[in-house]
């Protein structure tokens, strides 16, 4: 876990601050740092413990998958002003389409942290639970995955897998 | 376990917006509060039998979870303030100690996040290394998003003891 922070410190030290846009910039740089995170477990993770949970009332491994892929959509369409919904979790169960349906959901998700600016940035967007600015809403996604990202580990550690934040710690 | 954390932040934060124009510096407030009852939550509800529980051989107990937020949180927020952090809490293994140690970081976090304005988007703190660092950023990073991280394991912890966690309670998950 906290491999986390420390390569989030050294890609800080490395970025620097963007004096332009930096609220856009931190936002981006979040959402990049738990992205690759994310990918690497589910990428790790055996097919076979795609229908794992550690108790019967939880989403299995691949449903957090599908759930992050989704609202990805959700959140980044609705900072751009679109709408675009997916169903992903309830209906995808391989690890080779999740994998690829994660992919897809992180690239429209690029899309939309590359051409934010602060200008744009604190335009409201309607949501569903009212009006929120454009980066508050890719905000939420990145805490969003964070959060999902401490589910992975803890399902990833219970099958005694080391996951991709903490690899480089336990070589 | 896992939209509601963002549901209920987001639904919590109109009546903020109602009142005043949306400002960065609320929107990461309301994050803040957000994240910060779900952690002051779980600490209250796991028994205290269970804070040397861990999931898996390799890693924290439930206990050494809380200790690990609360150390960051209140040596990030300090940092923020310009203080001295408060003792960590690396090694208290009782659960009121552990509680307490949350509730000090939170009050240390307070402090630095219900003065935030947007004035300070363009603030920058020092953490001791690595040179000025966005204080936003920082603040986001580690006391949203890590923290929210740290939950994510502490919501699992919580499932494993048949104990439903704060963002799903009234959910199922």
């Amino acid at each position: 876990m906290k491999n986390i922070l420390m390569t989030a410190l050294a890609l800080t030290c490395a970025a620097g601050l963007n004096a332009q846009d930096p609220l856009s910039a931190d936002s981006k740089f979040w959402y990049t740092a738990i992205k690759g995170f994310v990918i690497r477990a589910a990428e790790k993770m055996p097919e076979a413990n795609y229908s794992f949970k550690p108790s019967p009332d939880v989403r299995v491994f691949g449903q957090i998958v599908g759930h992050i892929a989704d609202d990805q959509y959700y959140f980044c369409s609705t900072a751009k002003g679109e709408q675009k919904s997916s169903d992903i979790e309830k209906t995808v169960t391989s690890k080779a389409d999740l994998v690829s349906q994660l992919k897809q959901a992180f690239a429209y998700c690029d899309s939309v942290y590359n051409g934010m600016t602060d200008a744009q940035g604190v335009e409201k967007v309607k949501t569903f639970a009212g009006e929120h600015t454009r980066i508050s809403m890719l905000d939420f996604n990145t805490a969003h995955m964070y959060e999902h990202y401490g589910n992975i580990v803890t399902y990833m550690r219970i099958k005694g897998l080391v996951p991709p934040s903490s690899e480089k710690k336990e070589q | 376990m896992m939209k509601s954390m963002l549901i209920v932040a987001l639904a919590a934060a109109p009546a903020i917006f109602a009142q005043q124009a949306q400002t960065e510096a609320q929107i990461l407030k309301g994050a803040y509060n957000g994240i910060k009852n779900n952690l002051t939550k779980a600490a209250e509800k796991m028994p205290e039998e269970q804070y040397s529980f861990k999931a898996s051989p390799d890693i924290r107990t439930f206990g050494e979870l809380i200790a690990h937020v609360a150390d960051v949180q209140a040596r990030i927020c300090s940092a923020a303030a310009g203080s001295e952090a408060p003792a960590s809490p690396a090694g208290k293994t009782a659960k009121a100690d552990l509680v307490a140690a949350l509730a000090k970081s939170y009050e240390v976090c307070d402090g630095v996040f219900n003065s935030l304005t947007d004035a300070d988007a363009s603030k920058t703190m020092s953490m001791g290394r690595g040179g000025a660092r966005s204080e936003f950023g920082t603040l986001w990073q580690f006391i949203i998003a890590h923290s929210n991280e740290e939950y994510g394991y502490l919501a699992v912890y919580m499932r494993l003891k048949g104990i439903v966690p704060p963002s799903s309670e009234g959910r199922g998950r």
